[in-house]
């Protein structure tokens, strides 16, 4: 067994995770028959899983691949890292190629730790935080770039990769060690194992166990370690109540953009939503976009629909079926985009012109009438029914170029749609 | 005034009073039995005329019967178009220059049919995508012949429909069949086909010369009811559309637009005569076939405009906003469209369909979607020989119906069957068996867009 392997381990590791890097690439990108390939690859995160299920109060159908993650990481101490995660590898090329010390990064303090507990916290209240610091949203966002180079929220995740990798090439090891909430999950999951090995070890009972652990052994109890723990008791205790006081702020506002069908509420989307774009490509009808600026700080780069040339097709809830994170969900409401409203001014029919009513035609939902011609009310123009309405926009596109009929994302003082007629049941 | 009271006095002067009102009479009814053509020396005499040119309809058992009569011949032709709208003055057009001797035959006493009397003066359809302009040809030179006059169209640029004034273009019209030296029959409506076996051999005609007949090698069906196509016994299918009456409306110049806000679908849109718009009516779904309707739809039409007007006028700083016109023709959009070899399809339309038969090219309303081919076969009967669709008639399912009856695939189609109907008639062969490549040689010499 001293003999040295022909294929050294971290070889082995250095080809798994290139493996990976690819599958999951192939998986975000590739047209794959199975949706739900997107939405493990990116759902695979403990960290996002954890925290939208405990927003959502529900399982995604993914949720499959970030517990069994979990689960091998409270017995493999940061398996994920090192085997599977594509920006762990990057890092680690910069860090390899650094000419700088992995020491220089001891005195960066685990914020990664922290920033889960806070997250975690907040979320309990439905409040999830920093979930786009994921490096599978990164990375996934990123792959964004692939499809369309002007795609804003892949072009801000790209430059989140980049920024991480260079932080990994001036200080390496501080983004995967100390700050990525992702690894800082696994962390956490391998904790109670640890403590109770530590306890044994302590006991003198099993040293060798202790001895066995990896490069990243936890510290022995000392000041330090109490103030770091404090600090994380006081992340877990406080983000409940800093959630309740960010959803205060972010609640009051109305939804003044288009989201993709089943998008919850915007206080709640804007920190639900990765930004990691599987919807944007998902998306049949290319409809799905994101920009820089938002009306709320909370759903900056968050995904919103143009109807530009297509609408949003009946029965197809691709983008909620590849949402990771429950921000797209079946199980908010019946899922509608808003609600088609009627502009008489720029009617055709309405002043009385000739027009083909392509509305009426588009309508899947039979949600468009005419207002009937008679000789006592001689005018004609849709009338929308708003309880069959759902927004998908065939009315808008179909009404161009007079741009009549425009969805509104109106909604109720619920927080839902106003629309509620709807295609596809849970 | 009492008479048993009356003075002497009185008396003279009633007696003055009538002396000077006698002389004035008598003085001024000698010019007026002068102006009465019928006492001029010169005046053409009148024929007496005693019993009757053909025998009447009997009631026989209950039954209205019409006996059979021998028409008289009016015309014998190579080419007989049936209708003088768009369609038919431009297929009529088109035939002649292709050669063929050609008799255009109209209902009323305009050329331009809807175009003109209906005064659906707008241009739709004609553009596509990138502001193409597809539908050209003889009806694109009507408008060449509008852009050099006064008041003659407007809105003419790229991406544009313009708007034509509708007595300019009866001129354009009159000008252009003239020129050609055409033979043309005006008040004249034609109520059957002749029939030659499967063949249409000619057509008859009602008018104030009574019931005639008009022979030719090849009849151009631009009815817009396909009213020789259907005597024919031609399948096609009968539609009920929505159908009104347009007005013309003057003054609009006047209107103090900061005094009150008229409806928008009151005031309708501009035309080439500064202060005159014209007024759209949706109307209600009618079988446009069925006279009472028909008249129904008239009457109310009629109360509806006045109205209508009345209101605008209400409306402060409207106060001078007259009605000009009523249309003389009513805005029928669709009644009869025939089953052709080929039927026009809106998802062929979509997907961008070609066919090596093409032989026009029809547009988009906005300019807002592609070009769309209309083959040879939407024009030809499947069951009648030498008869040929043009204008809203032509063969193409529902959906199609408002992409059909626009006026630039009027006259686009009413080209190519004016063509075809020449080549047929020089051939000898049925309008079946026409060489589609010579037909669409020949619209392209004459500027039609074949794609």
């Amino acid at each position: 067994m001293n003999q040295k392997p022909a294929f050294p381990r971290w070889r082995l590791r250095t080809v798994v995770r290139c493996v990976v890097l690819v599958g999951l690439a192939v998986a975000l990108v590739a047209p794959l028959p199975w949706r739900v390939a997107p939405q493990a690859a990116t759902g695979a995160s403990p960290f996002v899983g954890i925290a939208a299920s405990l927003a959502t109060g529900s399982l995604s159908a993914a949720a499959f691949a970030w517990i069994v993650v979990l689960a091998v990481a409270m017995v493999r101490r940061r398996w994920f890292c090192r085997w599977a995660c594509p920006v762990g590898l990057m890092t680690e090329c910069a860090g390899r190629i650094s000419p700088i010390s992995p020491s220089r990064s001891k005195p960066v303090p685990r914020l990664g730790i922290w920033l889960v507990l806070l997250s975690l916290s907040a979320a309990a209240v439905g409040f999830p935080l920093f979930l786009w610091l994921d490096p599978l949203a990164m990375f996934g966002g990123t792959l964004g770039l692939a499809m369309d180079p002007s795609a804003v929220a892949a072009r801000a995740a790209a430059a989140l990769l980049a920024a991480v990798v260079l932080l990994s090439y001036v200080l390496p090891g501080t983004w995967c060690l100390k700050l990525c909430p992702l690894g800082a999950t696994q962390e956490l999951a391998a904790s109670p194992r640890l403590a109770i090995q530590r306890r044994l070890a302590a006991g003198g009972l099993d040293q060798e166990a202790l001895a066995a652990n990896d490069e990243l052994i936890a510290e022995p109890l000392n000041r330090r370690s109490l103030l770091t723990t404090g600090v994380g008791v006081v992340c877990a205790v406080a983000g409940a109540p800093l959630g309740l006081a960010m959803k205060e702020k972010t609640q009051a506002g109305q939804r003044k953009t288009l989201r993709p069908p089943g998008a919850e509420p915007e206080w709640q989307f804007g920190q639900l939503c990765l930004r990691c774009g599987n919807c944007v490509r998902a998306c049949p009808a290319r409809i799905i976009t994101t920009r820089w600026h938002s009306d709320a700080w909370s759903t900056w780069l968050t995904p919103e629909i143009v109807f530009d040339g297509d609408y949003c097709h009946k029965d197809c809830i691709a983008c909620i079926d590849v949402c990771p994170s429950g921000a797209l969900t079946l199980n908010a409401w019946k899922p509608a985009i808003g609600l088609a409203r009627l502009n008489m001014d720029r009617c055709l029919l309405a002043q009385g012109s000739e027009c083909r009513t392509m509305c009426l035609e588009a309508c899947s939902y039979e949600a468009i009438t005419l207002h009937e011609w008679t000789w006592e009310d001689d005018r004609r123009y849709p009338i929308v029914a708003e309880d069959k309405c759902v927004g998908c926009g065939a009315c808008q596109v179909a009404c161009t170029p007079m741009d009549a009929l425009v969805v509104r994302p109106e909604v109720a003082d619920s927080g839902k749609p106003v629309g509620s007629g709807r295609r596809t049941e849970p | 005034m009492d008479p048993k009271r009356m003075t002497r006095r009185d008396w003279m002067r009633l007696l003055g009073a009538s002396g000077v009102a006698l002389g004035m009479g008598t003085a001024g009814s000698v010019p007026y039995a002068w102006a009465d053509p019928a006492q001029r020396k010169d005046a053409p005499k009148g024929v007496k005329v005693t019993g009757k040119d053909h025998p009447t309809a009997k009631v026989v058992g209950g039954k209205i019967i019409q006996p059979e009569r021998e028409l008289t011949l009016l015309h014998e032709t190579d080419v007989l178009v049936v209708g003088g709208g768009p369609a038919g003055v431009v297929a009529a057009l088109g035939a002649q220059r292709a050669g063929a001797k050609v008799t255009l035959v109209e209902r009323y006493g305009h050329l331009g049919g809807l175009w003109t009397g209906g005064l659906v003066l707008v241009v739709l359809g004609h553009i596509v995508t990138g502001k193409k302009q597809v539908c050209q040809g003889i009806g694109e030179e009507m408008m060449r012949r509008l852009d050099k006059m006064d008041h003659g169209i407007v809105n003419r640029r790229p991406g544009v429909n313009p708007t034509v004034d509708a007595e300019a273009l009866k001129y354009v019209m009159v000008e252009m069949v003239m020129e050609a030296g055409l033979d043309v029959f005006l008040h004249c409506w034609g109520v059957d086909a002749i029939m030659d076996g499967n063949k249409v051999c000619g057509a008859v005609f009602e008018s104030k010369s009574g019931r005639q007949a008009i022979l030719a090698k090849t009849v151009v069906d631009a009815t817009g009811d396909g009213d020789v196509f259907a005597a024919a016994g031609a399948t096609h299918e009968r539609r009920k559309y929505h159908a009104g009456l347009v007005h013309r409306i003057g003054n609009l110049d006047k209107v103090k637009k900061d005094a009150g806000k008229a409806d928008r679908h009151l005031l309708g849109s501009v035309t080439p005569i500064s202060g005159v718009n014209w007024v759209n009516m949706h109307g209600p779904d009618i079988d446009a076939l069925d006279v009472k309707q028909l008249s129904e739809l008239e009457l109310n039409a009629r109360r509806l405009i006045w109205k209508n007007v009345e209101k605008i006028r209400k409306t402060p700083g409207h106060e001078d906003v007259y009605l000009m016109e009523t249309a003389p023709q009513l805005g029928v959009r669709i009644t009869r469209v025939l089953s052709g070899l080929h039927t026009l399809k809106m998802s062929d339309v979509e997907s961008g369909a070609r066919f090596p038969d093409v032989v026009a090219v029809g547009g988009a309303w906005h300019a807002d979607h592609q070009e769309w081919h209309i083959p040879y076969g939407a024009l030809v009967p499947q069951d009648v020989d030498n008869v040929l669709a043009a204008g809203r008639c032509i063969s193409g399912e529902r959906f199609m119906s408002d992409l059909i009856r626009v006026i630039p695939n009027c006259f686009i189609t009413g080209h190519a069957a004016g063509v075809a109907a020449a080549v047929a008639a020089k051939d000898g062969c049925l309008a079946r068996e026409v060489e589609v490549p010579k037909v669409q040689k020949i619209l392209r010499d004459q500027e039609a867009y074949l794609g």
